[in-house]
């Protein structure tokens, strides 16, 4: 009797195995029938959107400006919503055509922007007290090479086209030189962001690059890994730091409204805390003079390219 | 209890050997098959699932990483690209479809817009990977976070159609198998089940034989595994039977032979008195053969039954019946079997008529003799009274010529009287002691015993007699002679009736004699008696009323004819005389 309970048992036992082996537990019914045609209106009308360059890659981008981004959508009332592009002149592009209500932008980009459709600068950010930066020529820390001339004929990488520390100031610094920028490599590439560049460098995939001082120094803070397997051979004078600018077309009480929370971010705790994150002292009142010697260089750098042609 | 449920299985499956070997071989099979299909759908299941669930994980991983940068530069023509060349490379992928943080969709590969159900589901649910029911199967949706989540989400549904098609063709493929392997397996089985079946099937042939009654019968065997020494000690053993039975046999001939060489009968029965088996004498004497009396009760054989079963047959001398209603007498003997049961006993009858014979004719003799040395004494003694009783009666009846007082002449009549009867008993003990010669001539019995009923009506005092009288013969013999044995004969059977009474004449004739039968229905004549009745002198009668001569003289008469004359009789039914006399 007991064996045959046992059995049956066994047989149950059994059916249960297999039938929880055909249907699994928790299952969700879903109907995927109903489908809703996409809706390809993309516009936010109660955005505030605000374009970041790709200064540094943009999902270090993100994380670097998330806070800063929430704060501003806390101060201002709406949602404020960070907008990337791969290279600057898009992001220019976007300020051109008013897509964006204001930008982070290289120092090269402003003055292009500026000279092409009038951009305007908003504020600008202080660092370690100045509202300035450098461009660091960096080569692998157990490379050889010493100086920028020793890179002639090596592997180069470039930020952006429209880089002022990334491609501008190592053009300028190889003019100077006497040399043609667009020969003294014998190979160039572009990154689109200077976390990339030093990246670039650390892995040794290029000779050499030339990156944001800003960048270079915040990750040498933050989160050393590449930047301690590179060696800077060459610091640039200083520049005008990248600004936060606006389109030309803007309306003018956002724009009071803005510059006047950016202006004031520091003076609140919460403010303050954020801009301590991302190595800001604050930010200021910007000045176009500041750019005056970006806008030399330009020309000595398209005066040395020409040059040869 | 494992081997009671395979026995109670066995029977329940019932036939030959072969069938039960193909049908616990076919359930083996379909057992080991139902098995493997059970265990193959399982480890399958897990197997494929895992790798799904594997799968799934990395492409929405890797996905996940490679669409970052796209998606925050908002390069949507890219995102969709990386997202339908990843569902069209990978397989088992149903759709993908990318979420910013806030929980809009960026991409998708659903044809005719994205079904909207599906987001409200996702939102509901947390971990990865989750199941959902389409409807037209389950799909395993696999979440995965773009930039901790931060940039937006990827979601993979992939399929596990294809999955189960796996499986299920892998189990069709293994029933299939188990099928046509149990078919296999059946002709196999039925194939190996008659190989080994068929030395079983000789010895089943062998013993059926050794129970028909072929003894010795031999088993031929060419195997060498324990079959072969089964029909080996099979053979052996019908071999040493045979030899067994044949001795038996020989040695039953021949105590048969040695018991059937007696001529007494020699009977065995069992408790209940029952014939169980006897020899060739016992057929002799009783005239039953075997088979008639088998199983009868030994009562058959008795002339007077034993009435009480439980009463042991005494040893001795005894009445028995034959076949044909004859008796004779015997000498039984009764011996209980030797042995453990105490199942009967065996009776020895032995028949003494012979013997009896012969004692009747030593009687006879002696009685011849005292009969002849009796006439002679009473011949000698009826002389020497003869001659002074004539001398009393001459001169008794001189006196009585004379006239006497009456008293005197009184006396005188008495004495005559008397010495009239002296006379008498003389003259019959004169006839007795001379048997004189009988005169010869051709007498007719029948006719003679019809005078006799004539003379003697008067006397019968209601008795009837009946007669049954066949044509006889004429015989030659001494008609008065013949008259006084009938008559005395008669006479005595008269006188022993005392109500109602029946005597019935029979004459037949039969192996040259004329044999006369006298029944009656009187007294009869005890037991110790009977033997007497012929001696001189010997009567039942009050003395003076009969003088113990008459049956003692029928006796000399039919002697002297040459004839016999024998009595039977029982106390209270009657007696019956037979008279034989030679034709």
């Amino acid at each position: 009797m007991i064996s045959e309970k046992k059995m049956i048992l066994l047989v149950i036992l059994s059916f249960a195995i297999i039938s929880g082996c055909l249907e699994p537990e928790g299952v969700v019914k879903v109907n995927l029938s109903n489908r809703t045609a996409d809706n390809l209106d993309n516009s936010d009308a109660q955005i505030l959107r605000i374009a970041v360059s790709a200064i540094i890659s943009p999902d270090e981008t993100l994380v670097y400006y998330q806070d800063m981004f929430d704060y501003l959508s806390l101060k201002m009332g709406v949602p404020v919503k960070l907008v990337q592009r791969k290279t600057y002149q898009e992001v220019n592009d976007l300020v051109r055509k008013n897509s964006v209500d204001a930008a982070f932008v290289c120092s090269l980009a402003y003055i292009e922007g500026k000279d092409q459709f009038g951009m305007e600068l908003l504020a600008v950010p202080i660092v370690r007290g100045e509202p300035r930066y450098y461009s660091y020529i960096i080569v692998p820390g157990d490379s050889s090479i010493k100086s920028l001339e020793e890179l002639k004929g090596k592997t180069f990488a470039y930020t952006d086209p429209l880089s002022n520390s990334g491609k501008l100031s190592p053009e300028y610094m190889i003019a100077k030189i006497g040399e043609n920028p667009e020969t003294f490599f014998k190979l160039t590439f572009f990154t689109y962001s200077h976390d990339k560049s030093i990246q670039a460098v650390a892995e040794k995939m290029v000779d050499g690059a030339a990156v944001d001082s800003l960048v270079w120094d915040f990750k040498n803070a933050t989160d050393p890994r590449f930047t301690s397997r590179t060696r800077i051979i060459s610091k640039s004078p200083p520049y005008g730091i990248p600004p936060l600018v606006v389109s030309k077309d803007i309306d003018p009480d956002l724009k009071e409204k803005l510059r006047k929370i950016l202006i004031q971010m520091h003076e609140d705790k919460k403010g303050k805390e954020i801009l301590d994150r991302i190595m800001i002292d604050r930010f200021s009142e910007a000045n176009d003079s500041l750019y005056n010697s970006v806008r030399d260089m330009k020309k000595v750098v398209s005066d040395a390219k020409t040059k040869d042609t | 209890m494992l081997k009671q449920k395979i026995h109670r299985i066995n029977n329940f499956i019932g036939g030959g050997l072969v069938k039960k070997f193909v049908i616990w071989i076919v359930f083996i099979i379909m057992l080991l098959g139902i098995l493997t299909t059970i265990f193959v759908q399982v480890s399958l299941t897990k197997t494929l699932s895992e790798e799904l669930r594997e799968r799934g994980q990395v492409i929405s991983r890797n996905l996940a990483a490679s669409i970052l940068e796209s998606i925050l530069i908002e390069d949507t023509v890219y995102v969709h690209r990386l997202v339908e060349n990843t569902k069209k490379t990978e397989k088992d992928v149903n759709y993908i479809y990318i979420t910013d943080a806030g929980g809009k969709v960026l991409a998708h590969t659903f044809e005719g817009g994205f079904p909207g159900e599906l987001l409200t589901v996702q939102i509901n649910l947390e971990n990865s990977p989750h199941l959902l029911d389409t409807g037209d199967g389950i799909i395993i949706d696999f979440t995965a976070p773009i930039l901790d989540g931060r940039a937006g989400f990827v979601h993979i549904g992939m399929d596990e159609t294809s999955m189960h098609k796996k499986i299920d063709q892998t189990s069709r493929a293994i029933i299939t198998l188990t099928l046509f392997v149990g078919a296999l397996g059946v002709l196999m089985a039925y194939i190996a089940g008659n190989y080994l079946t068929r030395p079983i099937r000789s010895l089943v042939k062998g013993t059926e034989e050794i129970g028909r009654g072929n003894l010795g019968y031999q088993i031929k065997t060419d195997s060498t595994d324990e079959i072969n020494i089964l029909s080996k000690a099979f053979n052996e053993m019908s071999y040493n039977l045979n030899n067994s039975i044949n001795e038996l046999r020989e040695s039953e001939e021949r105590y048969k032979k040695l018991v059937d060489s007696i001529s007494d009968a020699i009977i065995l029965v069992d408790s209940q008195k029952k014939i169980l088996s006897w020899n060739s004498g016992a057929e002799k004497i009783f005239g039953y053969c075997l088979e008639e009396v088998a199983g009868s009760k030994i009562n058959i054989l008795f002339y007077t039954a034993i009435e009480d079963d439980n009463l042991e047959i005494q040893g001795g001398e005894n009445v028995f019946k034959r076949k044909d209603g004859s008796n004779f007498p015997g000498l039984i003997s009764n011996k209980p079997l030797q042995d453990r049961r105490n199942a009967g006993n065996v009776l020895v009858i032995k028949d003494i008529t012979k013997q009896k014979d012969l004692e009747n004719l030593e009687a006879r003799l002696i009685q011849s003799e005292k009969l002849f040395m009796l006439g002679k004494l009473a011949a000698g003694v009826a002389h020497e009274i003869n001659n002074p009783l004539t001398a009393i009666s001459l001169h008794t009846q001189v006196m009585l010529k004379k006239t006497w007082d009456e008293k005197t002449d009184r006396r005188l009549q008495i004495i005559n009287k008397e010495t009239d009867r002296a006379a008498r008993i003389v003259k019959r003990l004169l006839e007795f002691a001379h048997q004189s010669e009988p005169k010869i001539s051709s007498v007719d019995i029948n006719r003679e015993i019809d005078n006799l009923l004539n003379v003697l009506e008067p006397q019968l005092n209601g008795t009837k007699i009946t007669t049954d009288l066949t044509h006889l013969p004429f015989i030659m013999a001494d008609r008065e002679q013949i008259q006084q044995v009938i008559m005395n004969i008669l006479t005595n059977s008269i006188q022993s009736i005392t109500k109602d009474g029946k005597i019935s004449i029979k004459t037949v004739v039969k192996h040259g004699y004329i044999e006369i039968d006298v029944k009656d229905n009187g007294c009869g004549i005890s037991q110790d008696n009977i033997g007497r009745i012929f001696d001189p002198f010997f009567t039942t009668k009050m003395p003076g009323e009969g003088t113990g001569l008459g049956l003692s003289i029928c006796y000399g008469i039919i002697k002297k004819h040459n004839g016999s004359i024998d009595v039977k009789s029982e106390v209270g039914i009657g007696t019956t005389f037979t008279i034989k006399l030679p034709i």
